[in-house]
């Protein structure tokens, strides 16, 4: 579909397709900034190391974008860019969210509505940003896949059904917005990402494969970088790990 | 004044216009400034400091086009030729994996021959999953990363003999 994606990008659509990111890796050759693919079914999408994506047919909305520009402006992740993107979206659908580092959105007691993963090679300059959004998964559905009290819908928040087509228009034109606002710097994308942190004043756990640490969330630094602090050794980095909620700082009893 | 002020303070100006934040009491007095790496925060007492680095570079696309190559100097290695021998650097910082999912087998392993576009590994930075290519030919001498460790900037993570 010629002109359907971002910036007058073209728009591959497929019925079904294992991964819309593994298809754009695979075909990049002909892919351009701006273009997109996206599926009604992704039968075996991904996550984070390999995590599994669960999927119904029109039921997820599952996006990928191709980017061979840098993201510019005070976000420099496409990933934290796209999940400020699926926020606005959420938002306009009456659906209040939380993003949380690095690219997760969240709703309704934080569970999870929509994750993004971003492929990339370096020496192709290419990104290909993919985001998977839970639209009209019900209960049943949830059960199915085993995430029951795990993950939300829009359906779910809403109790409407939603247009997979409308909703990936949709969401295009909040990625076009974002990415404008960050590079105008019209909006502060930073001071947006803090307004709306389900982390923010909370004493959380790091996992990475060297262990745990737990501090008090400090919020994204300039590189998007989670940033924590405990009492032992000041500040801390990281550019990847699981992270949890613990609780909630308070002042008297830290 | 507690980390929590400390922590809110920093977010103020880090999402504000302001440059520099000043505050001084009987007790204490801390600057909390911003320039181009981020924002800072110093105390008279307690001191504290965040020391955000400059920033590195960034994911993917706009950053360098591959994985630097660097004479290696090493030890002789048997059944090599020293003066052939490189090391593939790292471009960028994040986390080093082997292979695209934890059971998968790894992109490579010592002793295979590599050219340009084989992959070699991702590096994983927040979510960024980027595929590492090849730029020489040769053959793979020695892997000098464990899977799933955090690399910097520039780091070797293999030898080559080039060929």
């Amino acid at each position: 579909m010629p002109g359907e994606g971002l910036w007058g990008g073209d728009c591959y659509r497929f019925e079904t397709l294992p991964s819309t990111n593994a298809w754009a890796m695979a075909n990049s050759g002909k892919l351009a900034h701006g273009d997109i693919v996206w599926t009604l079914f992704q039968s075996r999408g991904k996550g984070r190391l390999d995590r599994q994506w669960d999927s119904r047919p029109n039921k997820v909305l599952t996006l990928s974008v191709i980017l061979r520009r840098p993201v510019s402006g005070m976000i420099t992740s496409p990933g934290q860019l796209a999940a400020l993107a699926v926020r606005r979206l959420l938002q306009e659908k009456g659906v209040p969210a939380l993003v949380k580092w690095p690219n997760d959105i969240l709703t309704q007691g934080m569970k999870k509505i929509a994750g993004i993963l971003v492929n990339a090679n370096p020496r192709q300059n290419l990104a290909v940003l993919g985001i998977g959004l839970n639209v009209n998964l019900d209960e049943s559905d949830l059960k199915s896949l085993s995430l029951n009290g795990q993950a939300a819908s829009l359906y779910l928040v809403t109790k409407q059904s939603f247009s997979l087509d409308k909703l990936r228009v949709s969401l295009c034109r909040q990625i076009m917005s974002c990415w404008h606002d960050n590079e105008t710097g019209t909006v502060n994308l930073f001071a947006e990402w803090s307004d709306h942190d389900a982390l923010d004043n909370m004493m959380i756990e790091v996992r990475t494969h060297q262990g745990v640490r737990s501090g008090l969330y400090q919020g994204l630094d300039s590189q998007g970088r989670l940033v924590l602090i405990d009492d032992r050794d000041g500040p801390h980095f990281f550019w990847s790990g699981d992270v949890e909620r613990v609780r909630p700082y308070t002042r008297n009893t830290e | 004044m507690d980390i929590g002020e400390i922590r809110r303070l920093v977010k103020l100006v880090e999402s504000s216009q302001i440059d520099e934040l000043e505050i001084h009491d009987q007790n204490f007095q801390i600057r909390v400034s911003k320039s181009r790496s981020g924002v800072t925060a110093s105390a008279g007492y307690p001191v504290y400091t965040l020391p955000y680095p400059p920033p590195g570079p960034q994911p993917f696309p706009g950053a360098a086009s591959g994985a630097p190559v660097h004479e290696a100097k090493v030890e002789p290695l048997p059944g090599a030729h020293s003066e052939n021998i490189v090391e593939i650097c790292s471009p960028m910082v994040g986390t080093f994996y082997r292979a695209p999912a934890p059971d998968a087998s790894p992109y490579i392993q010592a002793g295979d021959d590599i050219q340009p576009g084989k992959i070699l590994c991702i590096i994983e930075a927040m979510k960024l999953m980027n595929e590492i290519e090849a730029e020489i030919s040769g053959k793979l001498i020695k892997i000098l990363v464990e899977n799933a460790h955090p690399v910097e900037f520039n780091q070797p993570l293999f030898l080559v003999e080039k060929s």
